[in-house]
């Protein structure tokens, strides 16, 4: 009965954005049908280009990775993967400013908003594609090499066909966060890539239309709903020993992951000369700065512990088939409308945004999380908790016992993940927040003021400084927490 | 178990020693607090109004808090949302486009500033009772000078030569986007205005959300023309020390920006908000909003001996309309229209 009640409750919470505006603003004019399918459309493509793209260097980048797979290259692997992973959870501010510098001149529309989104995402699928790989057709390849097959045999006839449905899955994966992305299409789209997220943002900036807003939004979320549920979800990955596979090494993988990584850190640190021309204006700011980094440090923690909380709580509520349901398929609504949705919940003064910020920021990232590892990580587990149930342990030490133990450690990596975005959030932030709270709301103020892009560059710095302290408090909090049931 | 709870208590701690040191926090003591409702760029650190909120506290026996909107469309609606809640006691950062929407939306005091010694440009220019400007700019393509061949009306954007190097705002969510609009269309009428925008949309970089955007583009070489004030050549020349950046004066009339004040009819602390204006309209308050917004004061006078002189060079200047919020409306359905592909040139 309770984990009925919190099972509701939870929804509940994912879906108050929606029910509250709903609820506050009426559906009172029809939709300008053609042009939502004009920005369904663009949202459509964008979203199409970004996952095939980051599919097919990701897969590239894979390659690369699995010449790293031996234990005696084991730390180079890991410094490849940090290396890819970075542009993924960076803020989009960082991608965008250091792309800026690098592309010129810089293709605005569809194509840049791809470019972005490719850039962003590719680096993760490779990590992703290449732990698949190696468990699922890390024995077949190396049957394969004995066998004297060719490479483009193998990839044909044995690794894709394995490997499809996870290819499906991580394309949808790409394919809902671009479509649901709202910062690139805005600043890359140009005016001309209109998405739906732009719309909506268009619709209450606008026009205050906030029904329209709300109907655009859910329609996206339904869309999306509908299409995770045709996405059948994959087989779990068979670890296997440490297979040979040199059949599906490649070392241009290798260079295309040193060649991005170096292009874009050349590109941000780009912005650091401009900024340190102007060093005198940072002693006058000391003050300012030192109270956004601690403002930084306390949305970044807050939204990381609130996540770790929801992410150890949805482990608590499994089983549960429509629970399940309900969150594989489940898509935040747009930032704009979950912080337009917190500011009308009163009052928004003194210590109120550093609750309410933290708050919608985990609302949008839980369902990010949910699909980036926490679903696979839970259903790895379920047949223990078969085990533990049949030998009658209860749900509580089921839970304390089995469960935490082996997912805290995950929990405190994704939370951290979301700490790292409430880092670099500015967008939510810059509703939810009177002034400037956190470095990142400084940095956005700085690019604002038009003129000022340097120092914007130099401050965004700290946000990555305070970005990365929050990441290693959430992940030792994990890991403490993982070790400590069983001791 | 332990080791995990005090962890998590020293993280604690710390923040709470933060929350002990924002300045905000010992200020719950009697003295009233004027709600001040600014975009960010002026209630920032680089914008005017630190400064001024400095100088009035020092005499005001009261504390200014500056709640922050991204544009004054946003502030609008946080107006609505949480104004009278709060207690907001002046609202800042409206231009003559905002003006009808915002009488539309909200209840405000009525001003006089019949007083004032207004610039001549703008002088019998705004006839309202609740309204107050508080300064003002003249908008204009700059460039780098040498680099870029200088345009002389708006038909030569489109040659060839700047395809592709004109970072232009989108006008639905861009003041100076709607300026840029509204220019065309007045300078050329509204269809063949439609048109030009239609072949604009092919020749244009971009049409960034926010004047500031399209600005950084153009910082970056992406761009080698943006629509901006006639002032920014100023701030690279007083901040960055540099000389290259120079705004050209087009064959047609050009756009004139003015941005306004007024009191909402719910404020808290009237008095004291009005006094707050009078700050903002005295000439040490104009020189202020000069010196950090980059904009011409309104006040006659203040500008004199000041780099702001030059910039006013540019005296063939646009007749000044505030259009109904229908018209801005209607004329932004049409963009829309033309952006998607809707409209044929």
């Amino acid at each position: 009965m309770i984990r009925s009640g919190l099972r509701a409750g939870l929804i509940v919470f994912l879906l108050f954005p929606f029910l509250f505006l709903i609820w506050n603003f009426p559906v009172v004019h029809a939709l300008d049908r053609a042009e939502f399918l004009w920005a369904a459309g663009n949202s459509f493509w964008q979203a199409f280009g970004s996952a095939s793209l980051s599919l097919l260097f990701g897969l590239w980048g894979a390659c690369g990775l699995i010449r790293y797979s031996s234990p005696a290259r084991r730390s180079w692997r890991r410094a490849l993967e940090v290396i890819l992973l970075i542009p993924n959870f960076l803020p989009p501010l960082f991608v965008l400013l250091a792309a800026l510098n690098l592309v010129d001149p810089f293709p605005m529309g569809l194509p840049g908003v791809i470019f972005i989104h490719t850039l962003m995402n590719w680096g993760l699928v490779a990590v992703v594609l290449a732990g698949l790989i190696e468990d699922k057709a890390g024995a077949t390849a190396e049957l394969a090499l004995v066998e004297g097959a060719s490479r483009r045999f193998f990839w044909r006839k044995a690794l894709l066909p394995l490997l499809a449905r996870d290819l499906g899955l991580l394309w949808l994966f790409v394919f809902a966060v671009c479509f649901g992305s709202f910062a690139i299409p805005l600043v890359v789209g140009g005016g001309r890539g209109t998405t739906l997220e732009v719309l909506i943002y268009e619709k209450i900036r606008l026009s205050t239309d906030w029904g329209q807003a709300v109907l655009i939004a859910s329609l996206q979320s339904l869309f999306l709903f509908a299409l995770s549920w045709i996405v059948a979800r994959g087989r779990p990955a068979l670890r296997s020993r440490r297979a040979q596979m040199r059949l599906l090494e490649m070392k241009s993988g290798v260079l295309l992951i040193l060649l991005f990584s170096a292009l874009l850190l050349w590109g941000y640190l780009q912005g650091f000369p401009a900024g340190w021309e102007q060093a005198g204006i940072f002693r006058e700011m000391t003050g300012d700065l030192r109270r956004a980094f601690m403002g930084s440090l306390g949305m970044g923690l807050f939204t990381g512990f609130f996540c770790f909380g929801f992410l150890l709580l949805t482990s608590a509520l499994l089983p549960s088939a429509w629970f399940e349901k309900v969150l594989s398929g489940y898509m935040a609504p747009s930032s704009a409308l979950t912080s337009f949705a917190f500011l009308l919940l009163t009052p928004n003064t003194g210590f109120w945004p550093f609750v309410k910020i933290p708050l919608a920021v985990s609302l949008v990232s839980l369902p990010v999380l949910w699909r980036l590892g926490w679903q696979g990580a839970l259903d790895s587990l379920s047949r223990q908790r078969e085990v533990a149930k049949a030998l009658g342990a209860s749900e509580f030490l089921l839970w304390w016992r089995v469960l935490v133990p082996q997912t805290a450690p995950l929990a405190g990596t994704l939370a951290g993940l979301a700490a790292v975005w409430a880092c670099g959030d500015f967008a939510m932030s810059r509703i939810l927040a009177h002034r400037d709270l956190t470095l990142a709301m400084m940095t956005e103020t700085l690019i604002s003021s038009g003129y000022r892009l340097g120092l914007a560059t130099v401050v965004s710095g700290g946000v990555l400084a305070s970005a990365l302290i929050c990441f290693l408090i959430m992940k030792g909090a994990g890991h403490v927490l993982g070790r400590k049931p069983l001791s | 178990m332990k080791h995990f709870v005090l962890f998590l208590a020293t993280i604690f701690v710390l923040l709470f020693l933060f929350a002990l040191n924002r300045d905000d926090n010992g200020a719950v003591d009697s003295k009233p607090v004027v709600r001040v409702f600014g975009y960010s760029s002026f209630t920032g650190r680089w914008g005017p109004g630190p400064r001024l909120k400095e100088i009035f506290e020092r005499n005001c026996n009261c504390q200014v808090e500056f709640i922050e909107g991204s544009d004054s469309s946003v502030l609008l609606q946080r107006l609505k949302i949480e104004g009278e809640s709060l207690g907001a006691d002046l609202v800042i950062g409206f231009d003559q486009f905002d003006l009808q929407k915002a009488l539309s939306d909200q209840s405000w005091q009525r001003l006089n500033f019949s007083t004032l010694d207004l610039e001549p440009e703008i002088k019998g220019l705004i006839k309202n009772d609740y309204f107050v400007p508080y300064d003002w700019g003249v908008l204009a393509f700059m460039g780098r000078q040498g680099k870029v061949e200088e345009p002389g009306g708006l038909d030569d954007l489109l040659d060839a030569k700047y395809a592709h190097r004109i970072a232009l705002q989108d006008p639905r969510t861009s003041s100076p986007g709607f300026q840029f609009l509204w220019w065309v269309v007045r300078s050329k009428g509204e269809d063949a205005g439609f048109q030009y925008l239609a072949k604009m949309m092919k020749q244009a970089h971009s049409f960034s959300p926010s004047w500031s955007l399209s600005l950084g583009l153009y910082n970056k070489n992406q761009a080698d023309l943006v629509f901006s004030y006639v002032t920014s050549p100023l701030y690279y020349q007083i901040e960055e020390r540099k000389d290259e950046h120079a705004v050209f004066d087009f064959r047609e009339n050009l756009p004139i920006q003015i941005e306004f004040l007024a009191i909402p009819e719910f404020c808290r602390h009237c008095e004291l908000a009005e006094k707050f204006v009078n700050l903002m309209l005295s000439p040490e308050g104009q020189k202020i909003i000069m010196e950090k917004n980059y904009m011409f004061p309104v006040l006659r006078g203040v500008k004199e001996g000041t780099p702001f002189t030059a910039a006013g060079r540019f005296t063939r200047l646009m007749k000044f309309e505030i259009p109904s919020d229908a018209e801005v409306e209607r004329l932004l359905k049409r963009w829309t229209e033309i952006r998607r592909g809707a409209e044929a040139p």
